[in-house]
This record gives C-alpha cells, sequence and structure tokens, in this order.
C-alpha cells in the first residue's frame, strides 16, 4: 500500500505536467496560428507528446488526452469531433513510441543513426498519418471542413505533426539525455558565436526574396560536429524562431506563394536540415563510440603486455618508470618484467619491439611469454635470448625488438649476482655505493633479424649500496633528434645519485634525462632499477 | 613532406645511397625499398652513407638489417658510413649490427674496401 502511494503521486504529477505542456503548446501554437487559417506551422504538442511517452513510458497517455481534450474543447467544433481528434493525437503518440521502442530498439539520446533515421520514418511519416486522419475525419463528419477540402487539410495536418517530431520531440529527447551537455567538444564562447552566427545568417536569408538558405549550410555542420545533437537542436530552434515568423508574414524565400504553401515551404526546410544535422551528429557520436572501445582494447590489451605492479624481492629494491609515446591506442613497444625463476633466483626482463600497434603489441607478446616459459628451463640468459630470436624469427619473421635479460642471484653477503645478456639492446649500468658507475654486459645483436646472433653472458656483483639500471633507447633518444642524451649524460646523471634509493635514482634519471617536458616522447621509455639496500633493515614493501 | 631525403649516385660503379635528416617508422619501410631497388645486378655490393642522418629509430635499424640480408642473398655485401665518433656508431654498436654489415667512417674508406674485395 506505501509503496503504491509512493509510486502514484509522481505518476499523477507526470500526467498534470504532460496535459499542461501539452496544452500551453497547443493554445500558442494556435495563436501564432497563420492569419488565414487554423493550421500552425510546426505542431509542437505533437513532438512533446512522443518525447514524453519515449522518456516516460506508455502509461502517461492520459496526460496526452487530457491536454488535447482542453486545448480543442471550446474550439466550437462539436464534442464527439473534439473527442475523435483526441483519440486521434493520443492513438498518434501511443503508435510512435511503439513503433520506435518495439520495431526500432530506439535510444532517446540520438547518439546512432539509426535512432535518427527511425525517428524521421516511424514518427515522422508513419505515426503522423494516424493523427491527420482521425482528426481531419472527425472534422468532415462534423461538416467543420468540406469533403472536397479534406486532402489539403489532412495534408497541411499531417506536415505540422511530422514538423512536431522532427524537431520538437528530438530537442527534448536531447534536452533531458545530454544532460549537463558537456561531452561535445565545442567550447561556451564558440557556442555563443554560433548561435549569434545562427540567429543573423537566419535573419539575413529569411528577409531576402532569392533564395540564400544554402549559406546556412555551414552553421549546420558547425554546430552538428562541434557541439553534436544539442547544437543540432538548439541550432534548428533558433533558425526555426527566425525563419518562421519571417515566412509567415511574407519575407524571405518562401514570399510570394499562399500562406499554407509558405507554411509547408518552411516546415519542410526545417525538418530536412533537422534531420540531416542530427545524422551528422549521430555519425560523429557513433565514431566517438567506436574511439572508446578501440581505445578500451588497447588499454587492455597493453595491461597484459606489462607488469601491474613490480614483486617484492627479499632484499632488494625495484623501481620502474614507463612512459609510453604516441596515441593512446597505439599499443607495443617498450616493455619490462620481472619475476621469480626458482626459490633462490630472479629474472628481470627490459625490452623493446620495433614499432607500434596491433603488430608490435602481438610480438610484445611472443617476447613477454616466450622469455617467462624460457626461463623456467634456461639458466644462461643468452640461451633465453637465442630462444626468443628463434621464435621471432619462427612465428613474426618480419618483426625483431632488443632484450636485456638478467639473472638475479643473492649471495652470502647479503649483496647479488647479475648475470646479463644483452641483444641489440643498450648496455645496462651499475652505479655502486661510491658513486662510480658502470657498463655491464655484451653488445650483442638485435632480435628477430639473423639465425644467428651474437650473444654472450656477463657476470658482475652487486655489494649493499649498488644498483643496477636497465633502461630502453627511449630514455636517450625519447626527443631525438632536438634533445639526444649522450651515454655520458646518463652517467653523469647517476652518479648525483649515489646511496639514494631505487625510486629516487628512478626519478632522478628520468628527470635528468627526459626533463620535465610535457611534449610527447617520440619513443616509450622505460626505466627499471635494482638496487641492494645498504642495511636490510630497510623494510620491503 | 619526408623527413628524410634519399640521394643515389655512382662511385667507381658502386651504388651509394646517401640517407640525410630522420628515419622513422613513417619513412623507414619506403626507404628501404628506395634504397634496395639501387643495388645493382653487376656485384659488389653497397655503400649506405647516414653521415648526415640526424635521428634513426629501430624501424629504421631493422631497415638496415634487411639490406644486409637482401645483399648477402645477391653475395654481396653492405657496407655503413658513420662519422667518427657519431652516436649513431654507439646506436650501431648497441644493436649489432657490425654482425650484418660493416661500419666506415668515410665514403671514400667503404667504396675503396668493396672495389678492393670485388
Amino acid at each position: 500500500m506505501e509503496g503504491w502511494r509512493r509510486g502514484w503521486r509522481p505518476y499523477a504529477a507526470k500526467i498534470a505536467v504532460l496535459a499542461a505542456v501539452y496544452y500551453g503548446a497547443a493554445k500558442l501554437g494556435l495563436h501564432f496560428a497563420f492569419a488565414s487559417s487554423s493550421v500552425t506551422a510546426i505542431w509542437a504538442p505533437t513532438g512533446i507528446s512522443l518525447a514524453a511517452l519515449l522518456l516516460w513510458g506508455y502509461r502517461v497517455w492520459p496526460g496526452v488526452a487530457l491536454g488535447a481534450l482542453a486545448a480543442n474543447a471550446w474550439t466550437g467544433v462539436p464534442f464527439y469531433a473534439v473527442l475523435g481528434i483526441t483519440a486521434g493525437n493520443t492513438l498518434e503518440a501511443l503508435a510512435g513510441a511503439y513503433l520506435l521502442r518495439e520495431l526500432a530498439d530506439f535510444r532517446a539520446s540520438l547518439e546512432r543513426v539509426r535512432d535518427v533515421v527511425a525517428l524521421a520514418t516511424l514518427g515522422g511519416i508513419v505515426s503522423t498519418t494516424i493523427s491527420a486522419t482521425i482528426g481531419v475525419t472527425s472534422l468532415l463528419v462534423a461538416n467543420e471542413i468540406a469533403s472536397g477540402d479534406f486532402d489539403s487539410v489532412w495534408r497541411t495536418w499531417w506536415l505540422g505533426d511530422m514538423g512536431g517530431n522532427l524537431v520538437v520531440a528530438p530537442a527534448i529527447l536531447v534536452a533531458v539525455t545530454h544532460w549537463p551537455y558537456r561531452r561535445a567538444p565545442g567550447r561556451p564562447l564558440e557556442a555563443v558565436v554560433l548561435a549569434a552566427a545562427a540567429l543573423s545568417v537566419s535573419a539575413f536569408v529569411f528577409t531576402h526574396d532569392t533564395s540564400l538558405i544554402f549559406i546556412l549550410f555551414p552553421l549546420g555542420a558547425w554546430a552538428a560536429l562541434r557541439f553534436w545533437q544539442p547544437g543540432t537542436v538548439v541550432g534548428i530552434l533558433l533558425v526555426a524562431s527566425v525563419a518562421i515568423p519571417l515566412t509567415e508574414s511574407d519575407k524571405g524565400p518562401f514570399s510570394g506563394q499562399s500562406p499554407d504553401d509558405r507554411l509547408l515551404l518552411a516546415q519542410g526546410f526545417l525538418g530536412v536540415a533537422s534531420v540531416t544535422m542530427l545524422v551528422m551528429a549521430a555519425v560523429i557520436t557513433e565514431r566517438r563510440r567506436a574511439e572508446r572501445a578501440v581505445e578500451h582494447i588497447a588499454g587492455t590489451l597493453q595491461e597484459s603486455l606489462l607488469p601491474s605492479h613490480l614483486p617484492a624481492i627479499p632484499g632488494i629494491e625495484t623501481a620502474v618508470e614507463f612512459r609510453a609515446a604516441g596515441e593512446e591506442h597505439l599499443v607495443g613497444g617498450d616493455f619490462y618484467d620481472l619475476f621469480q625463476r626458482d626459490d633462490e633466483s630472479w629474472t628481470v626482463i627490459v625490452g623493446d619491439v620495433l614499432g607500434k600497434g596491433a603488430r608490435a603489441a602481438a610480438t610484445t607478446g611472443l617476447a613477454r611469454y616466450t622469455l617467462r616459459a624460457a626461463a623456467v628451463h634456461e639458466s644462461e640468459p643468452s640461451r633465453i635470448l637465442r630462444l626468443l630470436n628463434d621464435a621471432i624469427l619462427r612465428q613474426s619473421p618480419d618483426q625483431s625488438c632488443t632484450v636485456a635479460c638478467g639473472r638475479i642471484d643473492p649471495t652470502p653477503a647479503n649483496g647479488a649476482r647479475v648475470t646479463l645478456s644483452v641483444g641489440g639492446h643498450p648496455l645496462p649500468l651499475v652505479l655502486r655505493a661510491d658513486g662510480r658507475v658502470e657498463q655491464v654486459g655484451h653488445p650483442g645483436t638485435l632480435l628477430g633479424v639473423l639465425p644467428d646472433p651474437k650473444l654472450a653472458d656477463h657476470t658482475s656483483e652487486l655489494a649493499p649500496g649498488d644498483a643496477l639500471i636497465l633502461y630502453t633507447d627511449g630514455l636517450t633518444d625519447a626527443y631525438a633528434p632536438g634533445r639526444i642524451v649522450k651515454r655520458a649524460g646518463v652517467v653523469a646523471a647517476l652518479e648525483s645519485c649515489a646511496g639514494r634509493s631505487a625510486a629516487e635514482i628512478a626519478s632522478g634519471l628520468s628527470e635528468a634525462a627526459l626533463g620535465s617536458s610535457q611534449a610527447e616522447p617520440r619513443d616509450d621509455v622505460v626505466l627499471l632499477i635494482l638496487r641492494v639496500p645498504e642495511s636490510h633493515a630497510v623494510p620491503n614493501p | 613532406m619526408s623527413l628524410a631525403d634519399l640521394e643515389l649516385e655512382s662511385i667507381e660503379g658502386l651504388p651509394v645511397a646517401h640517407l640525410s635528416g630522420e628515419i622513422d617508422r613513417s619513412n623507414a619501410a619506403e626507404l628501404g625499398e628506395r634504397v634496395g631497388a639501387a643495388i645493382g645486378g653487376q656485384g659488389g655490393g653497397l655503400v649506405v652513407d647516414l653521415s648526415e642522418l640526424a635521428f634513426i629509430d629501430s624501424t629504421g635499424i631493422r631497415m638496415l638489417f634487411e639490406l644486409a640480408a637482401e645483399l648477402k642473398r645477391h653475395r654481396q655485401a653492405l657496407r655503413v658510413v658513420v662519422p667518427d665518433g657519431a652516436h649513431l656508431g654507439d646506436i650501431l654498436e648497441t644493436v649489432g649490427l657490425q654482425q650484418a654489415a660493416a661500419t666506415d667512417h668515410t665514403v671514400g674508406e667503404a667504396v675503396a674496401a668493396l672495389t678492393h674485395r670485388g
């Protein structure tokens, strides 16, 4: 009983609001009706009814019926004809909403081309025949019109209702579903300029007898492309607010015609312009949706190519910096990994796959998982890289990558032994506790180009306070050729980081090499630091 | 507008490709094809002069390896010219290009090495 009461009040309120708005729009429409006849340009109540039923559901139909009844009750037409007109208006709204929902899987935001086409055909052309047919027949039966006028009155009625569904209904649907109108790229000041342009150009066009309507097209494209659906509906309403009164007073390109014909031409122009611009806006929002989907896929893929976090290695601090170059959907490129081989030792990898995009991402995946699998049973990093070289030559013969691969074994003296093999990759560096910097490893061949690459293992010891620095060429060449950091520059930056933690070395080095540049790096950058702390008292997070 | 410029000439019957500007993934494939088309049927080899090159990325490096492989299929040799002390020399050493192609400091040295051999 409580739930019923709670649900009943908003429902009654919606019906009351709909009936009142319908009645107001109808009276306003009749007030502005062309002097010669009782027909108006765009019949707003039809658009209001359709939008209300689409947004609030079929059950608010009594609002349409009450509004239509009130609007037509005191026009002097016999009561049974008023009932007929009311039934026609209500059925029109119900049929339009039903066809759109059931047949067209309609979405009120009009963000898909199919929604606009459905609204234009099912709502604009089909459902409006119901009200025109029932309404005009009611007038004929009541002898309000002569049977010879049936065709022309029917046509005017039908087109007026169509105007309501093509101009007014989209405005309401978009106003409600796009709130707060912040998604389109257009800026507020730009919107003000566009609105002023639309009003002044419309005033110019609709005061000149020569048909200059075409000069409105660029403004229509501007509104649709920059302000999407909200820009479209506001633009059409602004043009209509100028075009209809001027056409009514026999000015502009449609002047010289009979009042009814002028009305139909102005209506036709606004309806066609509305649908055209809405289609244009829908193409843009559909493209945006597709871009979002691509970005989502690329992001998911990229996440699968990099570890979500670095594992905690007992007795070793770790830190990583990764900067991706290029647009979001350019996946692949640089990669890194750090994982446990067995109870004792760990494997660290930093690599760079040629290029970007889907092919590079596939090769990055191949590299990452080949290296992980190979590291399980191969202890020598050069053997691991050789297996990767074979795998690339076999599976992606047109791809290549550079990799630095290291095995980390703890030593009894609280230090670590690093066995490194490098294939075509910048040689890693060791920063000693006293500030000396050494290059470690032997240069080897780029992987994926030669069947027998030159690859060797190199072993070095890390004492407490020493750090191993692995990086990709983006660190030195990210802003090439304008800014190239020579190896000496990297060494000098590292020397000043002696005694600092892994994270401090990472941020200090990337700051020195890349600067605080906000510019887009040309290449990905990976910087991975493994450091043996001075004392094991340093807690590992 | 291309980032890089390619100039082809023939010195003592040997094709010499001078590459200048920047080579990255936007133009590496096209440059590789144009340089590859210069490989002569008469044997000898090919000199790729990178003295005036401002930048090369991994795609460009890959292109050099492919040129070397292409020449090897024709039983010819690729020699790459990089001035002494250039940053590019470090890059080519890093990627192990010497496994596939020898490097020289000047075009003259490269031509001499190839013609002497031939």
